[in-house]
């Protein structure tokens, strides 16, 4: 059960009162036993792999903390990464590596018959993955103490708001709130609420509605023209923010509904002005994780070879983002890009601040425009092979970009029409929160007539015009 | 204490929360209601398009010789020209996207109403594989779940929570709210002319070299093969004249799972069941085609010239 | 050396890092209070900081710096 399945419209308001009517010593059992029946449902043996991570990372950071001898201390934190990591690395790259050493065997004329397992990828497996290991960092770096109790220590792990897709939350935050969980708070339910609300509107209405146009152009990239496929991949940056976003916000929102506070994943990622700028509003968790965990201790080592140090330590950071998201060349491609283009940025970064400083640039209206323009068509750009098949198809999609015209490919009006009017009510917030933050306010509001219309207009909307399943199709044959 | 502590907490600040759902609630309840018998109002209206053929088929037409099936369905049997040929009042209730399970439930809510004299059930050549799609499609039913109580096992089949959705009134409506709004005006009417619930292509096939279909062997799917056998019983009993025919591909084809199915059930003497797959006639004539998988307005009228004769002499056996 | 001596030399490596000669260190400053001071640029900053100074950093030391306060005192006690 996904958030935006059926059975978690019935899991998640019967969860609630249950939570509410546990007395306050024992809610963290209920979200415990809670947690594990979320993911059970989806596949119980996935649930094993988390009980094993917790169990492993439980005995070791113990092990840690009573041990005052420094090697020992990173061997078990070294041990236990490598035992945590091997689940995730087994299960997303299996299937590729098998087919690499079976077809690099093949060009040798050897035919050994490898195991073909189709194995699906636990879900989940990568976000919470990453918590656990940030866990035994932070206990081998003494800023947390190892948690006494596993049961709480297996909430942190299986924490089932965060589980399918983040954010990436740090033990530093969440186990205290675990340990000391306060009564019903007014504010945090209604703000849970109203980020559900909004999370469910992005998903359902603006990231789904927008899969059916650019799957219909993206899954047959070789008969459409290139406007067609200029246009869809315009497009694409917004599927994910509202796919990522909206999933996120709901993510936060269920946690806030349950008492918690969980970190921003996205902060109106689209009006940054410069790249560096852009990686602090979108995935913030993933990035904070990536640069605390990987940038800052490479960025540190490489330190005596000054600004290419931090090149090189950008360019990891990002090829390891990129096989974290999947490892496909595609992937690695699309991180390396992204890490090319932080380096240049670095790179030039003196004589820009000098420009921007001389011109005062940061206050040009123009200015501002220009960078969020260029800044989206970077991100755009690399983003083709991340969503291309592989990367022919990508390079194939840039080539017909800039060598073929023709008539742009509508297939349902209505789909387009749709997808247009979301995307609009996306920006058009986004815009204002971003700019004029105390005007246009509906969730917020003052009056509670404006407040209680908006929800009840947005909950309409999803109705009308929200993707429930995949019967939506834009009919398209060559 | 903890206790009292928390019943208090509970008693005060948790009922200002569920005041507030509640009065949201209301609201939406209203605001469903209100939207959804709108929606569900001009959802009857409409004139013309792919819901007006669909309530067409389901309640008002009472056409000797019917067709069933999807686009190739919907694409492929020249109502006017069967008509003429055949001397039967015919409709052509294919719809783009939909399988047989929506074809078993057009089936179901017309022989309620009346007693057609033939059935065509035009079949891919996946028709019986199992497909999560397909069950997704079947939301095209969903206006009519209330009206057509003999259709709403197969509609509860798209999933175990459609009874308690349909409690919203705006659900069954979800996403055609601009198709209902076209569908009304009379401009449609125009744009898209209605020839008996037939929709004619006029492209032509660009790429003109037959392709092999590269299918990977599928599993047949229980409800689909009951839809089949359903309505092979009824006819049987109630000496309709039932024939499920293979259309026409531009493509080498190849023997599925599907086919076979309905070639046994054929040798069995079951059903009539006719396979136009790799016939000669077609797949050396690309300029009868759209695409791959659909014949155009020509080679629609030379399929259903064909049918006539074939179909002809059958009638005097089964009278 | 003394305090003072230390927050002026931190002075000119901050105005040098971040091409600003009008930022003024307080020990409540962060890094939301500087322009440009982001990840890229602090192990700019750390290194300069290592250099001028002549200590070395260990990364668990700077994993703690909050605020300029705390770089103060920790070169304090380096010194």
């Amino acid at each position: 059960m996904g958030f935006t399945s059926f059975n978690f419209l019935i899991f998640f308001p019967l969860l609630i009162i249950l939570y509410y009517a546990t007395p306050l010593k024992f809610r963290w059992c209920t979200l415990l036993i809670a947690s594990y029946y979320f993911y059970v449902n989806i596949k119980p043996c996935f649930a094993l792999i988390t009980a094993g991570i917790t169990l492993s990372t439980y005995i070791f950071t113990r092990f840690m903390d009573n041990t005052n001898d420094e090697s020992l201390k990173r061997k078990f934190m070294v041990m236990n990464i490598i035992l945590i990591l091997l689940p995730l690395i087994f299960f997303k790259y299996f299937s590729t590596v098998n087919k690499g050493i079976f077809s690099m065997l093949e060009s040798f004329h050897l035919r050994w018959a490898l195991p073909e397992i189709k194995l699906f990828l636990p879900i989940g497996i990568s976000f919470y993955t990453f918590m656990a290991v940030g866990y035994t960092v932070d206990v081998f770096n003494q800023e947390i103490k190892s948690e006494k109790n596993i049961g709480i220590l297996a909430l942190f792990i299986s924490f089932f708001p965060l589980i399918l897709s983040g954010p990436i939350e740090r033990a530093k935050n969440m186990l205290p709130q675990f340990t000391a969980i306060k009564g019903l708070d007014n504010k945090m339910i209604t703000k849970g609420f109203k980020l559900l609300l909004w999370g469910y509107f992005m998903k359902l209405v603006v990231a789904d509605r927008l899969g059916i146009y650019i799957d219909a152009i993206y899954n047959n990239i070789y008969q459409h023209n290139g406007t067609s496929l200029l246009f869809a991949s315009f497009l694409y940056p917004f599927q994910l923010y509202a796919d990522l976003g909206g999933y996120s916000l709901i993510a936060i929102g269920t946690a806030n509904t349950l008492g918690f506070n969980v970190v921003q994943n996205f902060k109106r990622p689209f009006f940054s002005v410069t790249m560096s700028e852009f990686w602090r509003r979108w995935h913030i968790s993933l990035i904070s994780w990536l640069t605390y965990y990987i940038f800052t201790p490479l960025s540190f080592k490489y330190r005596k070879f000054g600004i290419w140090g931090i090149v090189a330590a950008l360019l990891l950071t990002f090829l390891i983002s990129g096989i974290w998201h999947g490892l496909g060349l595609t992937f690695v491609v699309w991180g390396i890009i992204q890490g090319l283009f932080l380096s240049i940025e670095a790179l030039t970064n003196d004589r820009r601040a000098i420009i921007k400083k001389k011109y005062n640039l940061n206050k040009k209206w123009w200015y501002i425009l220009f960078g969020i323009s260029f800044t989206f068509i970077l991100f755009d750009a690399s983003l083709i092979f991340g969503r291309a098949q592989n990367c022919i198809d990508a390079l194939h999609i840039f080539f017909r970009i800039f060598t073929t015209t023709g008539d742009l490919f509508i297939g349902s009006p209505s789909t387009l029409i749709y997808c247009l009017l979301g995307l609009i009510m996306l920006l058009a917030k986004d815009f204002t929160d971003e700019y004029i933050p105390s005007r246009f306010l509906l969730f917020e509001n003052r009056n509670k007539f404006i407040r209680v219309i908006s929800y009840s207009s947005i909950i309409i909307l999803i109705l009308l015009i929200g993707v429930f399943d995949g019967g939506q199709f834009i009919y398209f044959q060559f | 204490m903890e206790g009292s502590l928390f019943i208090f907490n509970f008693r005060c600040v948790g009922r200002k929360i569920i005041y507030n759902l509640v009065l949201i609630g209301i609201i939406i309840l209203i605001l469903d209601s209100a939207i959804g018998k709108t929606l569900n109002y001009f959802y009857f209206t409409e004139t013309s398009g792919v819901h007006y053929r669909t309530t067409v088929s389901m309640e008002s037409n009472t056409a000797e010789l019917l067709i069933f099936g999807s686009s190739r369905a919907n694409h492929h049997y020249v109502a006017e020209t069967l008509e003429k040929g055949l001397t039967m009042d015919t409709y052509n209730c294919g719809r783009e996207g939909n399988t047989i399970l929506y074809s078993y439930a057009i089936f179901k809510a017309v022989v309620k109403r009346y007693a057609p004299k033939v059935l065509i059930f035009d079949v891919n050549i996946n028709e019986l594989d199992y497909d999560k799609v397909s069950y997704e499609r079947l939301s095209s039913l969903l206006p009519y779940y209330e009206n057509h109580p003999e259709i709403r096992s197969i509609i509860e089949l798209k999933g175990p929570f459609e009874k308690y959705k349909l409690i919203s009134k705006i659900y069954p409506y979800n996403s055609i709210l601009l198709t209902i709004a076209v569908g009304n005006m009379g401009l449609n009417m125009t744009r898209k002319s209605d020839l008996k619930g037939y929709v004619p292509l006029y492209d032509y096939i660009k790429d003109t070299t037959l392709h092999k279909i590269e299918m990977a062997d599928g599993i047949l799917d229980t409800n689909k093969v009951n839809a089949a056998l359903g309505i092979i019983k009824y006819c049987n009993s109630n000496n309709i004249l039932l024939i499920f025919i293979q259309s026409p591909l531009y493509a080498i084809g190849q023997n599925t799972i599907s086919t076979n199915f309905f070639t046994k059930l054929a040798e069995e003497n079951e059903t009539i069941f006719w396979n136009f797959i790799n016939d000669p006639d077609f797949i050396n004539k690309p300029e009868y085609f759209q695409d791959q998988d659909h014949l155009n307005d020509n080679g629609a009228n030379y399929f259903s010239n064909l049918l006539i004769g074939k179909i002809t002499n059958l009638i005097p056996t089964q009278k | 050396m003394e305090r003072y001596e230390i927050i002026e030399k931190l002075s000119s490596i901050f105005h040098k890092v971040f091409a600003d000669k009008t930022l003024i260190l307080s020990n409540e400053m962060t890094s939301a209070d500087v322009n440009g001071w982001d990840s890229l640029t602090h192990m700019l900053l750390i290194t300069e900081i290592e250099n001028v100074f002549s200590i070395k950093f260990k990364l668990k030391e700077l994993n703690k710096l909050r605020n300029v306060g705390d770089m103060v005192n920790i070169i304090c006690n380096k010194l």
